[in-house]
């Protein structure tokens, strides 16, 4: 292991060299709180570790050794792909104790995050939820880590997570708590650590939140230069969410970190397991690019919670931790720490299989086979490769076969099968960077005994990973020509290269016919197949815009290889593609309807005007209101509608009254009245014709016998209020001799009130036996008329004097 | 009226004797015109005598000073025509009506405004077009600043301006 040197200096401890026990010290390569961490090489072993001998001032302490050691023995227990391994625990001569643990190749997470290219957010996500999986696993073990932060995380050259410095956090707080030191930063603690109070899992919980939150937001997040400040904002402040980025996929993270974050411990997620299972779901939901799907496929398997909250670390830390002697499964069941089960605890019988049968985890393929029983494997395993071990421990099987049994016991047994194929599947130790891989012989070979399969509602459900990630065989073989072409199929299968992991499957057929694992792998290469030709399919039709069938092609391509990365981004393309042609679409159709509105807006108003300007008040309004439907901005058509309304009122008052005092009621002219000058002389006769009173002179008038009659033309017969009428005066001429007209005089009496008053006449000479129009005047028929007359007089050169009425009655 | 006015005289001497009220103006306004065409605005006018002269006064909204145009008793009513508003120089029209009795009582309607429109947007309300008396035109001036010119924003073809004659 590596360490990270802390800023506040810890005591001062002198380098050590030579030996201690069976560790040859190399060079120093790290100071910590704690003392120094070395390079040394295990002689008995005949590997590198990474040894960290603790202060002297440890040593002082029989109370801290004690527990020190307890706690180291604990750790030591724990098998973890995301907790750093512990070796060895012993005591140097001088009385500082020690530990050897794996070493690791990489950096911690403090200089990882600052060091470009700048991680995805995915990769920080996938981050933390590995350390949630590690503090899972430790809480499990009843084990607090206490000090989680950037630099007690390290980043394996694979990315491999790895938590370090489990338990010392309790010792060295405990230590330093005396003299008001704080060891390493304040940051990322607790507000219970703050405050003094026992701690859990749950505080761990706060601090992953803490360190979540550094990785998104760029800074802590409870930061100040002064310590008292931090612990005043730890305990009491709220956290400034604002400071995360902008954008959905920070959006949907907030309220996970603020449940991570509660001030309140019963508000926080109770296990690491809850947290972790949340941004796994996150990740499913927001990583939907390749490096968010390799980071969920990064993701370590989740153990599942205990049953109760994790208690805080006892005095006797160990009723936590299954005796590596019991034979029995440990009350609960989840609190056992399932690596050391797997090694050491024997199945009950009523669930055992016949040694040398398959094992099958979950419902996958073949995990582990072997003849031999249960055999610890650490010290005689060799150095292997560097490479992660979990994620293909965590792979789900494509085919669940259920079967009866305790949802307890499934769960335990599938962890076994991932605790065995941690230890006798692939272990790697880096050694100075020389990778070899190791041939474990079969006598190492954890054999798990037989297990039945567990109901998807209980193990699936907890440890199946996001469907989106391929359901490659869980493990690989470890020795000969079989497990080479196995492994040349899974990689050939990781980068979807079905054609190539088909044959390399099938050569692993060939020598093991009954290769569960190798069966699967065609299997679902084949699906994969089938989704290539779909995909290719979907681009096609892409490429033709026939989205429609793009996408379906592209969905059966997805259902049949989900973990296909290529699936979801061709989907999405198509979804973009889709949305954008419908975009185009939309402006288009949109263009055309404005412009057909246009026209027809136009050709409404129209209309409109025609009918309003021909009194068809109805049609008018309708046709504006028509306008104003598809335009109802249009101040034309509002104007026009206000105004026919208006006009259409003022119509029906008027008709209303019209047709009430129309009824019944015409123009009716009356006789011409025709005098002339000798007719208003004729009461007197000429000089000589004197009445005698023998002779009575007869008088008589020749004044009907004038030719002229005025007559009336009134349109129309029958008049409604509101409606025009037109009166045309017309003289006719029945005599022989023109009539010449010299002026004319019109008296129109409406209700009793007139007005008399000369009227220009249109024509003044009539011929005999015509009629000619005087005048022709034109008017609203007003709605309160209740009598009308109209007089016309007219004279003549010759002084003639016609005169007639008509009168609306 | 001038020229009718021995025969009204002679027909109504009664009616004279008895009139002691104003005429009354019964008008519908019109609220649009369009552009360079000459309008007919009629009106009803009533009196318990004789009605002796009807005037349509009119300007330009905006102008200072009104003209007249003579409102000419058809029979049924009196209608007076003004000449078109320029197109693009004015907007309205400000008129009223004014009515004289032989007992020189007068009546004058309130000022109305006739916006000038575009034809085809006005048509409301229906005017009553008396186009066998839209002839020519004789425009009168009220003020002797008004010049011998008829107002700028009205057509001058075919229309005739009488100034106020300078004494």
């Amino acid at each position: 292991m590596t360490e990270q040197p802390e800023k506040k200096s810890a005591p001062l401890q002198k380098e050590l060299s030579g030996r201690i026990g069976k560790y040859e010290i190399l060079r120093p390569i790290g100071k910590g709180a704690m003392g120094m961490v070395y390079l040394a090489h295990d002689t008995v072993l005949e590997r590198d570790v990474a040894l960290k001998v603790m202060v002297s001032q440890i040593a002082d302490d029989p109370e801290l050794i004690q527990r020190f050691s307890r706690e180291a023995k604990a750790v030591a227990k724990m098998t973890h792909p995301n907790v750093v391994t512990v070796f060895d625990l012993g005591t140097h001569s001088d009385g500082s104790p020690y530990i050897a643990m794996e070493l690791l190749k990489g950096q911690d997470l403090q200089k990882a995050a600052r060091t470009p290219p700048p991680m995805s957010l995915e990769r920080k996500v996938s981050i933390i939820v590995q350390v949630l999986a590690g503090l899972a696993h430790a809480h499990q073990a009843g084990i607090v880590h206490r000090d989680i932060k950037p630099a007690n995380i390290f980043i394996n050259q694979d990315g491999t997570v790895k938590i370090m410095d489990f338990g010392v956090a309790r010792l060295t707080t405990a230590s330093m708590t005396g003299t008001g030191n704080i060891v390493g930063t304040a940051d990322y603690m607790s507000p219970e650590q703050v405050k003094g109070a026992k701690v859990d899992g749950r505080s761990d919980i706060f601090s992953v939140g803490c360190m979540l939150f550094e990785l998104l937001a760029g800074r802590r997040p409870f930061h100040s230069d002064n310590l008292m400040a931090i612990f005043y904002k730890i305990t009491h402040e709220e956290l400034d969410y604002n400071l995360l980025p902008q954008g959905p996929e920070y959006e949907a993270l907030r309220p996970i970190l603020e449940k991570a974050l509660a001030k309140g411990l019963d508000d926080r997620y109770q296990t690491a397991y809850e947290f972790a299972v949340a941004l796994r779901e996150y990740l499913k939901t927001w990583a939907t690019s390749a490096s968010g799907q390799h980071a969920l496929e990064d993701l370590v398997e989740l153990e599942p919670p205990p049953s109760s909250p994790p208690q805080p670390l006892t005095d006797a830390p160990s009723a936590t931790i299954v005796p590596a002697d019991e034979g029995e499964l440990p009350a609960g069941g989840a609190t056992m720490d399932l690596g050391r089960t797997a090694r050491k605890t024997q199945v009950p019988a009523a669930t055992a299989a016949r040694p040398g049968t398959a094992t099958v985890r979950g419902a996958g393929p073949t995990v582990v086979r072997g003849t031999q029983p249960p055999t610890v494997l650490s010290p005689t395993v060799q150095r292997g490769p560097a490479t992660r071990v979990a994620p293909t421990v965590a792979r789900p099987a494509p085919a669940p076969a259920p079967t009866g049994g305790s949802p307890v016991l499934y769960v335990v047994l599938g962890a076994m099968g991932v605790a065995l194929l941690g230890a006798g599947g692939y272990i790697y130790i880096n050694r100075q960077g020389t990778k070899t891989e190791a041939t474990v012989p079969a006598s190492t070979l954890a054999v798990a005994p037989a297990t039945t399969l567990p109901p998807p509602t209980t193990l699936a459900a907890v440890v199946s990973p996001p469907p989106s990630v391929a359901p490659t065989p869980s493990s690989v073989k470890a020795t000969g020509h079989e497990g080479s072409a196995m492994k040349a199929a899974q990689a050939a299968f990781a980068r979807n290269d079905y054609d190539q992991a088909i044959a390399q499957a099938q050569k692993a057929l060939a020598q093991d016919p009954s290769d569960a694992q190798a069966k699967s792998l065609v299997e679902n290469a084949l699906k994969g197949q089938q989704a290539e030709a779909r995909f290719a399919a979907a681009e096609t039709a892409l490429r033709q815009g026939q989205y429609d069938r793009a996408a379906s092609e592209a969905e059966a391509g997805r259902a049949a290889a989900p973990w296909d990365p290529r699936g979801p981004s061709l989907i999405s393309e198509i979804q973009r593609q889709q949305q954008a042609a419908r975009n185009a679409q939309a402006a288009e159709a949109q263009k055309k309807a404005a412009a057909a509105l246009a026209s027809e807006v136009g050709g409404l108003l129209t209309q409109a005007d025609n009918a309003l300007a021909g009194q068809k008040y109805d049609a008018a309004i309708g046709l504006y209101e028509e306008v104003l439907k598809r335009d109802p901005q249009n101040a034309r058509a509002a104007q026009g509608r206000t105004g026919a309304i208006t006009a259409r009122a003022v119509a029906q008052a008027a008709g209303a009254a019209g047709a009430h005092a129309a009824v019944g009621k015409g123009f009716v002219a009356a006789k011409t009245q025709a005098q002339s000058p000798e007719t208003r002389a004729s009461t007197s006769v000429p000089p000589g014709f004197e009445d005698t009173p023998n002779v009575t002179v007869k008088r008589g008038s020749q004044a009907a016998e004038l030719p002229g009659k005025i007559i009336f033309d009134v349109d129309p017969e029958t008049v409604k209020a509101g409606d025009p009428y037109t009166v045309k005066v017309y003289l006719v001429n029945e005599g022989n001799a023109p009539i010449q007209v010299t002026d004319m005089l019109v008296n129109t009496r409406i209700n009793g009130r007139g007005v008399t008053a000369p009227v220009p006449p249109q024509a003044k000479d009539v011929a005999p036996q015509q009629k000619a129009m005087l005048m022709s005047s034109r008017d609203i028929w007003k709605e309160d008329t209740t009598a009308w007359s109209m007089e016309v007089t007219v004279r003549t050169v010759r002084g003639e004097t016609y005169k007639n009425q008509v009168t609306w009655k | 009226m001038r020229r009718a006015a021995p025969l009204a005289a002679a027909i109504s001497l009664a009616g004279v004797l008895a009139s002691a009220e104003p005429p009354v103006v019964d008008h519908q306004p019109s609220p649009c015109t369009v552009p360079d065409k000459p309008i007919s605005l009629c009106a009803n006018v009533t009196d318990d005598g004789q009605v002796a002269k009807v005037r349509l006064y009119f300007r330009a909204t905006g102008d200072k000073f009104y003209s007249f145009v003579d409102m000419v008793f058809g029979g049924l009513n009196f209608c007076g025509t003004l000449p078109g508003p320029r197109g693009g120089k004015v907007k309205s029209i400000d008129y009223y009506i004014q009515a004289v009795d032989d007992q020189f009582e007068s009546t004058r309607t309130s000022t109305f405004q006739m916006a000038v429109q575009t034809e085809g947007t006005c048509e409301f309300p229906p005017l009553l077009k008396d186009t066998s008396r839209m002839g020519a035109i004789t425009i009168y001036a009220t003020h002797k600043d008004q010049g011998k010119k008829v107002p700028e924003g009205f057509q001058g073809a075919g229309v005739s301006f009488v100034p106020v004659v300078r004494k």
